[in-house]
């Protein structure tokens, strides 16, 4: 038997995470909510506005990693067999990474043009 | 890989046996349906259906088993012992809960009584399941006082309020009512230590004469040991005991935290 420090931290950052977005949620959605029934010129001049756009990201990109910890969870719940059970988390891992670097490209672009 | 269906053999048959001994002098007849299953059998387990005059019997659900195992079928298997939630012998599902046969009161029923052994632990015979697992995992958090001083010569001191910290943690009984409740423990309840065993983890942690309470915390510092509890609060829910395993497993969590950052300075 021996600690295992990964374990605590790993649980710490859930909870990290999940505080974090109970503000960001609600900013999100009262946003989201202002411009989505607007026209798309001016649902692009909102996100001008930089607070909107970081809160846009952050809630993006939180969400993502809030989802990836607690997948990793249900999987190690579920999924006995070592070798499946890596392959799946790695696979989420670069999904969850394609879709943040995606999020961060298309908030670059939209704020520079 | 999770099974969502029992193993072929552990499926119930449809072939239960139905012990009609009805009286027609009966003032309270009850239905009784019993898990049965007998390994020198070879056969699939059944469920078994009584009819009691429970005017006849006592009141608790403990007393019907004793009295069908008297009167009516002598082979039905259950452990029992002392008959007043103390001993935590006779934990079966009745209802559909995780519950001590001997203060589970037939009045608290509606309907027929379906008996069951503790769920998701492997069957010995009828309503007795193999917890040699669980007490393998109880074994495990060191339940007894570990000390580095001196042993005093007369007693280790306790003050009133240090003493008030083991309150609904020492008065676990070890029935398993609450390990067999959690879906977690039932997924994973080889590496998953469970409530019990976390609650008594917790009971020698907070407790003041202990000295190795840093030690205590490493060994169970592991991802499916300890944080296989996602506070689903089944544990706390069905304690017949009324305890709260839920509650000590977030306080270990929570010592773990302080743990770390005291390590880490």
């Amino acid at each position: 038997m021996g600690q295992n420090i990964e374990s605590t931290r790993h649980w710490i950052k859930q909870r990290i995470s999940s505080i974090l977005l109970i503000p960001l949620t609600v900013l999100f959605i009262y946003n989201f909510l202002n411009v989505a029934f607007l026209p798309y010129n001016e649902v692009i001049t909102n996100y001008d506005n930089i607070f909107n756009l970081i809160i846009a990201f952050l809630f993006i990109t939180i969400s993502l990693w809030h989802f990836y910890q607690g997948i990793e969870v249900v999987l190690e719940d579920y999924i006995h067999n070592i070798i499946i059970k890596n392959l799946t988390l790695k696979i989420l891992k670069y999904f969850c990474w394609i879709l943040i670097i995606s999020v961060c490209l298309s908030f670059i672009i939209l704020f520079r043009f | 890989m999770v099974e969502l269906r029992l193993p072929k053999n552990s499926r119930i048959s449809p072939n239960g046996k139905v012990w009609d001994q009805k009286k027609s002098s009966a003032k309270k007849l009850r239905k009784f349906k019993v898990y049965r299953y007998n390994p020198d059998e070879k056969s699939n387990p059944r469920v078994d259906t009584y009819f009691i005059d429970t005017s006849e019997s006592g009141p608790m659900v403990l007393d019907a088993l004793i009295h069908i195992k008297e009167e009516i079928d002598p082979t039905l298997t259950f452990r029992r012992s002392c008959r007043e939630g103390i001993c935590g012998s006779c934990a079966m599902n009745i209802d559909g809960v995780n519950t001590l046969a001997c203060t589970r009161g037939l009045n608290e029923i509606k309907g027929d009584v379906r008996i069951y052994p503790l769920p998701h632990m492997p069957v010995i015979k009828d309503l007795i399941p193999d917890l040699t697992n669980f007490y393998k995992q109880h074994a495990s958090i060191m339940p007894w006082l570990e000390t580095k001083t001196e042993t005093p010569e007369k007693e280790w001191k306790q003050s009133i309020d240090q003493r008030k910290k083991l309150d609904d943690l020492y008065e676990c009984v070890m029935c398993a009512c609450c390990s067999t409740s959690c879906p977690s423990y039932w997924w994973n309840s080889e590496k998953y230590l469970g409530p019990a065993a976390l609650l008594h983890a917790y009971r020698w942690l907070v407790d003041s004469r202990d000295e190795t309470r840093d030690e205590r915390l490493n060994d169970i510092e592991d991802s499916f040991k300890l944080y296989r509890c996602h506070t689903i609060m089944n544990c706390a829910r069905t304690c017949p005991k009324n305890l709260n395993p839920a509650k000590a497993i977030a306080e270990i969590k929570k010592m773990m935290v302080e743990k770390n950052s005291r390590n880490k300075q």
